[in-house]
């Protein structure tokens, strides 16, 4: 019984460790996400990320004029035939143009994750 | 005196010596792919990237698929009704927004354009990899 308890303890445990791990891992790919956009000023904090398979989220953070912290969160919900971007409590299209921007800015976003977090997954795909 | 406490968890190996991988981190770079792969079909199937429908459907689609496609694509012209998809009505208060909703672009572009550039890294960089994913709006 005692024996059971530790082992579905030690399974809980490590399954947690997994959620966390996921999590962290997810928090620092929206920091490299957020470099390849170029740098920001000490009062500014950008992210950009793959959420899950069908969503890419740029988040944004700032101090305006008047000190106060402001943030902007924009999603855009990928589905096989076309794109929905839900920005400040709004869905809207996304253009040719801006969907050509979002694809290079996804793959530059693969490439650095990979390199920097994955280097598994690259060695895989070659 | 170092405290074990402290010091970071040895990663697992396996018979071979080899470290392995966290199923966290597989699971991660999987999602990742997929999401490409997605964003990727998505812009094949409006033409974007160089291919036309067409090409894409003599090398990778099969007739009826391409059909299937051309209809979505008809279903996303911009006069017509925009559905909101699932798993943001699940987060919202379900409803359908109509082009009457949609943000007009050219004062979306002057909102842009009034506030601090540095906001707006997609609009300002020029790298042509990383073009603003709005400057074509804002233009």
């Amino acid at each position: 019984m005692i024996r059971k308890l530790l082992k579905q303890s030690v399974v809980q445990r490590k399954v947690q460790r997994e959620l966390e791990l996921e999590q962290k891992l997810l928090r620092h790919e929206a920091k490299i996400g957020g470099r390849i956009f170029g740098s920001t000023s000490k009062s500014e904090r950008r992210e950009f990320f793959c959420l899950d398979a069908h969503t890419w989220v740029w988040h944004e953070q700032w101090v305006d004029q008047n000190g106060q912290y402001q943030s902007r969160t924009t999603r855009y919900e990928v589905q096989p035939a076309r794109i929905i971007k839900y920005r400040d409590g709004q869905y809207d299209r996304v253009s040719d143009e801006e969907l050509r921007n979002l694809y290079d800015a996804a793959q530059l976003y693969q490439q650095n994750v990979y390199r920097e977090l994955y280097p598994f997954a690259l060695q895989a795909s070659q | 005196m170092i405290n074990v406490a402290d010091l970071p968890p040895t990663p697992e190996r396996n018979e071979r010596g080899e470290f392995l991988v966290p199923p966290a981190a597989e699971k991660r770079a999987t999602v990742l792919s997929s999401a490409l792969e997605v964003l990727s079909s998505n812009t094949r199937v409006r033409g974007l990237r160089g291919e036309s429908v067409a090409q894409v459907a003599t090398t990778e689609i099969a007739p009826e698929q391409l059909e299937q496609r051309k209809q979505a694509e008809r279903s996303a012209a911009p006069e017509e009704e925009i559905a909101v998809p699932p798993s943001i009505s699940s987060v919202e208060t379900e409803h359908r927004i109509t082009t009457d909703d949609v943000v007009d672009l050219a004062e979306y572009a002057k909102r842009l354009a009034g506030q601090n550039e540095s906001i707006h890294p997609l609009v300002r960089v020029d790298q042509p990899t990383q073009r603003g994913l709005y400057d074509q709006e804002a233009a």
